[in-house]
């Protein structure tokens, strides 16, 4: 906080010695972490496409199948190796791995919490002391606001990256660090950080706004800063050990591919707001908290780099120009910061300027938890109805107890009724939804090294770029898929009525490579095809 | 960035007018050149307008989303232009009643920093912003800042007065506030924006006792003004039970059938918009209060505008007026900021080299980017529609056009010297009314409202008011069969073969047309 007046060090005696405003701010805190923990406890089997399809991923890679080679992805392979948590904790608990990882992520909550929590309570005496709580809250409401993205690679950047943020404004304030905690900042950093290239340059661009506002170069040698940089080489140099055969494919596949194909997923700023109703969200929150910013302009220099970060955030937001929601969580944690600076600078200058009314205002934040639960009930209420309607009973993919029918795949009742769990299944479709979650959430496995088929249609827009090198990757591809069909013997395979099967039948798909297979129905809701082995 | 105090170069006096020639100048070039054409919505509020003057009541007796007060404004060309048909058309007249407009609200603004250091750099902010969306002159939102900008200079130097020592005359305060109000007034969202700004000038300011009484006198004048324009008990009652039923029912409406084939692409303005707010928070000098306020409360503008735009859902250029106006001011604030950094604003001289050459590259920057969008495909096409009205009507005549939006009728008809005909001044009601209907939202007051205008259709279709009647493929077409208008239609008019259009945000879209039997 700038000015340190006679007021404030008033006020900071009063704040100090209330040790119950502490409890009522750990008690908001926890009410915000758990709040939601129910839920999850009651829909086993939600998860959403790209997250099931890393679990999947890393379930495969536990069997002791390669990345890339094994199973194609077109993302570093960090996400994958952070999904084996989940999938090597499902084998020791009777969860099913969906249940186990969304419980880790709001594990991860709390750890993120916890670790700025140490931060803020080494440094409890600090003028800045009254943005503690409510930026504690900052990433916890980001998080319990997440639905369909809850789990993805940026959600776990924001969780990762927090305690990091956090840590290096701390130290640019002269704040005290304790070495462990810096430790162990800068390792959950270097995780979040390596999850994406974009990341880490989000990561680093916050430092140089750092060191621009406060002119100076010295601090970037921190310890945190230090283990995180060495993290993150060791990570980038153990692509060496990938082998040759997963470089190749990384290299000249995947990327080459992912590079020039991915305008396949891009689409008009205005037909992403007319299409989601969430894809407007993150704006409005962009408007109102640079609206704050601006208004609190000058009263903490906490705002600065919270600035940097939502506005980075968003222009790798528009860069990436896809109707991707998940790609604005990063923006909005950095939302989420600034308000939670605006309400802390307007709790501050309640308590510094306005000490008559400090008795109704701690009242009022006393009763706050109180309202927030009610407020929560109220919010969730539709959420755990809906979990009393129709119930998919777990016992048919070897669970127990009951998940809501709704939060199920369109996929998963004919995978189901024509297969037994464990079995091998395929989804030859143009994205990741609806084969994955559909083959995870009926607990069987896939049956080809492509589990999302999002290389189709991006290797379609490649061939119109350059037809001489894209033409023979995707012939490769489709004898890919055939190979995995006459090697695993899926019991089912899926296929896209729209879009793969026009194209597959150019290549006599299912004359060469499924003669084995009976044609056993139209799935509507998916408009796709399944076939059985006979 | 402290180019608000002081920008060095002495340029406080009215000479410093001379700042904003280049702007006015580029600005003249533009709106009197002879294929400068009045933005769609312009064109449309002058429709609304000269039927208003015939005697005709909004909302009952034509369709458009405009209040009332909109088309009061848009009446007084029309009254000049009769006043003196031989003198100049009623676009130029609009054009140049705009111009003035602009002018008007240039010398507000500037009277108010008037005994400012900072007036050059203010008056060549306001020069460039308004330059930048002259394509959009006369929109809603255009109009809307011609008015805000000198309130909110009015409400930064009043709470800024200690350090600025600004004494503002009470005519001038009076007049400031009835303008503010009166924009308020043109449409509904105008006054979430003014409020925004309110409250970025509360946090900043707190409760400041003449800020408080000039925010009352505004509330008064937007009763008062509100209560005029809807004085006659059917147009208030229409109002009430249609016009804003459905206009908040559109806020939550989300058009599947948007294809976001925007056109300019607004995708490309947001990196610039992102960058210009970074900047404005990490350059402005948190020990500069006024500086600081200033470029602030046009960020917070710029946001609201956004928030604005999103909530439109409709990605129109007209949509995203406020923004690219605050934008480009705070850019020109920026660039007046670094220069003074960088100490190219040192001495006196210097400072007026430097900001005489900054008053002609910037605007001749703004003028190059907001060019006319060279589409010479989408021109050819447009010229296959206009071909088509030519030889198939006469001079005068009445022409229905059922379009998503107004870009294909307005100002095409005025151009081509035909009237436009029919209930509907755009198509887009039927369609979202109809989306209502298959989503089971569509309500008491909505469905009135689709009864009516159903009625109003047919009595178009009937009377055969129209010499030629266009409808946008498949979609108007498809929902005219929906609510079996298309056998009045088949009755009346015979199919005169197809053309194709362009228009925002859709693009490319076909047209059927028909002509009277």
């Amino acid at each position: 906080m700038t000015g340190e007046s006679t007021a404030k060090s008033s006020s900071k005696s009063i704040f100090a010695s209330h040790n119950w405003s502490l409890c009522t701010g750990i008690l908001i805190v926890l009410m915000a972490l758990f709040c939601k923990l129910p839920y999850w406890f009651a829909h086993p089997l939600l998860i959403h496409a790209d997250q099931s399809v890393y679990l999947a991923m890393a379930d495969m890679f536990l069997q002791g199948k390669k990345p890339y080679v094994d199973f194609f992805d077109f993302n570093p392979p960090l996400i994958i190796y952070l999904s084996t948590i989940p999938i090597a904790l499902s084998k020791m608990v009777p969860l099913t791995p969906i249940q186990i990882f969304n419980l880790t992520i709001n594990f991860l909550m709390l750890i993120s919490t916890a670790l700025s929590g140490a931060l803020f309570y080494a440094n409890r005496n600090s003028t800045d002391r009254f943005l503690y709580f409510p930026l504690l809250l900052a990433p916890i409401i980001c998080t319990q606001t997440q639905f369909y993205d809850f789990g993805q690679r940026e959600h776990l950047f924001v969780l990762l990256y927090f305690p990091f943020f956090v840590c290096r404004l701390l130290r640019y304030r002269s704040g005290q660090i304790q070495p462990i905690l810096s430790v162990l900042v800068g390792i959950f950093a270097a995780v979040g950080v390596s999850l994406k290239p974009q990341f880490l340059l989000t990561a680093m661009l916050l430092e140089a706004t750092l060191m621009w506002q406060w002119r100076t170069l010295k601090l970037a040698n921190s310890l945190e800063n230090k283990i995180c940089a060495l993290l993150t080489v060791l990570y980038l140099a153990h692509f060496a050990f990938l082998g040759q055969a997963a470089l190749d494919i990384l290299l000249q596949q995947a990327w080459p591919i992912y590079t020039t194909g991915l305008s396949y997923f891009h689409i008009g700023f205005i037909e992403g707001l007319a299409s989601l109703s969430n894809f407007s969200y993150p704006y409005y929150l962009l408007a109102l908290a640079l609206s704050l910013a601006f208004a609190c302009k000058g009263k903490s220099p906490w705002l600065e780099p919270a600035v940097a970060l939502t506005i980075i955030s968003w222009l790798s937001l528009l860069q990436a120009g896809s109707i991707w929601t998940y790609r604005g969580i990063p923006m909005q944690l950095g939302c989420w910061i600034l308000i939670a600076l605006a309400t802390g600078i307007g709790i501050e200058f309640l308590f510094t300027h306005k000490p008559k009314i400090q008795v109704s205002l701690l009242s009022i934040f006393l009763c706050l938890p109180l309202v927030g639960a009610v407020g929560i009930c109220l919010c969730a209420f539709p959420l755990y109805k809906d979990a009393g309607a129709k119930q998919f009973d777990l016992a048919q993919i070897g669970y127990r107890g009951k998940s809501p029918l709704n939060d199920l795949s369109p996929l998963v009742p004919s995978i189901i009724a024509n297969s037994k769990i464990d079995d091998k299944v395929i989804y030859l479709g143009r994205g990741v939804r609806p084969g994955y979650p559909s083959i995870l959430q009926a607990h069987r496995n896939s049956g080809s090294r492509y589990l999302h088929g999002m290389i189709l249609p991006m290797l379609l827009v490649c061939i119109e770029k350059n037809p001489t090198r894209y033409t023979p990757m995707l012939d490769k591809v489709i004898a890919n898929y055939g190979d995995d069909i006459l090697a695993n013997k899926p019991k089912l395979i899926f296929i896209d009525d729209s879009f793969v099967a026009p194209l597959f039948a150019q290549h006599q798909f299912v004359q060469k490579y499924m003669t084995n297979y009976e044609l056993v129905e139209r799935v509507e809701q998916a408009q796709c095809t399944l076939y059985r082995s006979k | 960035m402290a180019a608000i105090e002081n920008d060095g170069s002495g340029l406080n006096s009215p000479l410093a007018i001379t700042i904003l020639l280049p702007t006015l100048i580029l600005l003249s070039l533009r709106l009197f050149s002879a294929d400068f054409i009045l933005a769609p919505q312009v064109a449309l509020h002058l429709d609304g307008a000269s039927r208003m003057l015939a005697g005709q009541k909004p909302y009952l007796d034509f369709w458009d989303w405009s209040q009332p007060a909109l088309l009061a404004l848009y009446s007084v060309p029309q009254l000049v232009a009769g006043l003196m048909p031989d003198f100049l058309s009623t676009g130029d007249w609009t054009k140049l009643i705009l111009f003035v407009l602009t002018l008007g609200s240039l010398i507000l603004s500037l009277l108010i920093v008037r005994r400012l250091e900072c007036f050059s750099t203010v008056a060549l902010a306001l020069g460039c912003a308004n330059l930048s969306v002259c394509s959009q002159l006369g929109s809603v939102q255009h109009l809307l800042m011609l008015a805000l900008t000198p309130w909110i200079l009015m409400r930064w130097a009043t709470g800024e007065r200690l350090n600025l020592s600004i004494s503002l005359t009470l005519p001038l305060q009076l007049l400031i506030t009835v303008l503010a109000a009166y924009a308020c007034v043109l449409d509904l969202p105008h006054l979430a924006v003014l409020l925004w700004c309110e409250c970025f000038f509360f946090l900043r300011y707190g409760l400041v006792k003449q800020m408080v009484q000039q925010l009352l006198i505004l509330a008064l004048a937007l009763v008062g003004i509100w209560g005029i324009t809807l004085m006659d008990t059917s147009i208030w009652q229409s109002y009430w039970q249609w016009a804003i039923p459905l206009r908040l029912a559109k806020y939550t409406y989300y058009d599947a059938a948007l294809k976001g084939t925007t056109f300019p692409d607004h995708a490309n303005f947001l990196y610039l918009f992102a960058l210009v707010q970074l900047a404005a928070f990490y350059l402005s000098d948190a020990k500069n209060r006024s500086a600081t306020n200033l470029s602030g409360v046009f960020a917070a503008l710029a946001l609201a505008g956004l928030t604005l735009f999103i909530a439109e859902g409709e990605g129109l250029s007209c949509d995203l007026v406020i923004v690219v106006y605050a934008t480009v001011f705070l850019l020109s604030l920026l660039v007046v900021g670094l220069l003074r950094h960088y100490k190219l604003m040192s001495s006196k001289p210097v400072s007026l080299a430097t900001l005489s050459i900054v008053s002609i590259a910037l605007p001749l920057c703004i003028f190059s980017v907001t060019a006319k969008p060279a589409v010479p495909v989408n021109l050819t096409v447009n010229q296959h529609m206009d071909q088509t009205i030519l030889k198939l009507s006469s001079d005068g005549d009445q022409i229905g056009i059922f379009a998503e939006y107004p870009d294909v009728a307005y100002p095409r008809l005025e151009r081509l010297y035909r009237k436009s005909s029919g209930y509907l001044l755009w198509a887009r009601p039927l369609r979202m009314l109809c989306d209502f209907q298959q989503g089971k939202s569509l309500n008491e007051d909505l469905f009135s409202f689709q009864t009516y205008f159903m009625e109003k259709i047919t009595e178009d279709f009937v009377s055969r008011k129209a010499s030629l009647i266009l409808i946008e493929e498949p979609k108007q077409s498809e929902l005219l069969a929906f609510n079996g208008l298309d056998r009045v239609l088949r009755k009346n008019y015979v199919p005169a073969g197809q053309c194709k259009v362009f228009a925002e945000p859709y693009g490319l879209t076909n047209f059927s047309v028909w002509r009277r039997k």
